[in-house]
């Protein structure tokens, strides 16, 4: 009922826009033409609606309509700190039924080499809220996180599960919400990982590359990693840890505890430590 | 995994049924997941893209339509 309310009033509204324009080429106009054989030049001629007003009008009404809200806010002026997040399935070699949210591979590869190569860009902030996915597109997120040359910092929201674990600790320092949580369990075939056939020789090398990856970018010694993943009494019908915030900072995986305004801050500072260092070489 | 009140039939109900198809345009350098209604005009479902200003563009929010030209097409 409310939302047909505020329907017919949008409408109404639009209508009035609509009768308040002036209408060019009119009836009266024309004739006022065809009278004189010199038509007076009106001095004062009707103003056309701000142009910017009636198309801001116009993308209020749709937000009402689409969103239930009005515009957010303001364009602000470059930061110059872009940010990507990877919510949902991390999607590689396989493409997911469509009730899957996923993140691309070839959506996150692109954007990241801008990055690196675009001047106006000075750090990256990498938001995670994922529950797994892809080994190999996982690993070559973290990788390419790991060797951009900007400073990158990562926070943990809700869930850093599985292959989320390496993209996490990938950038130069690691945040997680004190809510989040972080799953870690052997790469298989069922469960949180999309598998396809493999033998277990090449999962087992597989986990090993995760394993090298995530002791190589974090304070967490291989021997404690691989005593998390493969703990049997923490998890109900699987084998590994679930790790709520503090848990992961206190076993060395992450760097901090903290949410945006954290990240952003030392986003700011690393990206300021780099700009004073290329100013002394 | 879903803590809700709303029973996870009702939640899951026509998933199976939902086939939108779905177009990747760019704007503003910006990768645009779109809806299209018909060949000219199209719904924003998604922006992807790393510049944070994109995510707050009026005319880039989900939910309104945008005009596809032909290079869409391409």
């Amino acid at each position: 009922m409310v939302a047909e309310k505020h329907k017919a009033s949008i409408s109404m509204g639009q209508g009035e826009i609509l009768v308040q324009r002036p209408q060019r080429g009119s009836d009266a106009v024309m004739k006022s033409f065809k009278r004189h054989k010199k038509p007076q030049i009106r001095r004062r001629p009707v103003p056309d609606p701000p142009k910017e007003e009636t198309q801001n009008e116009e993308n209020t009404l749709q937000n009402i309509n689409q969103l239930g809200q009005t515009n957010i806010a303001t364009l602000q002026p470059e930061s110059g700190i872009h940010t990507i997040s990877i919510i949902g399935q991390i999607e590689g070699h396989l493409t997911l039924p469509p009730q899957n949210k996923t993140t691309k591979y070839e959506h996150v590869i692109p954007q990241l080499v801008a990055i690196e190569q675009n001047p106006n860009i000075h750090g990256l902030l990498v938001i995670l809220n994922t529950v797994g996915g892809d080994v190999e597109a996982g690993l070559a997120i973290a990788e390419l996180i790991d060797t951009l040359s900007k400073p990158t910092v990562s926070l943990v929201l809700g869930g850093g599960h599985s292959i989320g674990v390496p993209i996490a600790v990938s950038a130069d320092y690691s945040f997680i919400t004190e809510t989040a949580t972080m799953t870690i369990h052997p790469i298989r075939l069922s469960g949180l990982v999309i598998g396809v056939p493999q033998t277990y020789e090449y999962l087992d090398k597989m986990q090993d590359r995760v394993i090298k990856f995530v002791t190589k970018h974090s304070r967490v010694s291989e021997e404690k990693f691989r005593r998390l993943m493969f703990c049997t009494n923490q998890l109900a019908r699987d084998i590994g840890t679930v790790m709520v915030g503090k848990d992961a900072v206190r076993d060395g995986l992450i760097d901090e505890v903290g949410g945006l305004s954290q990240a952003v801050k030392k986003l700011q500072e690393l990206i300021n430590e780099r700009n004073q260092n290329e100013v002394f070489h | 995994m879903l803590w809700t009140i709303v029973p996870l039939s009702l939640v899951m109900e026509g998933s199976e049924t939902f086939t939108p198809q779905y177009k990747e345009i760019k704007r503003n350098n910006a990768i645009i997941i779109v809806e299209e209604s018909d060949h000219s005009a199209a719904k924003i479902v998604r922006v992807i893209s790393t510049n944070p200003s994109d995510y707050l563009h009026p005319a880039l929010q989900p939910g309104s339509i945008i005009k596809l030209d032909l290079t869409d097409y391409q």
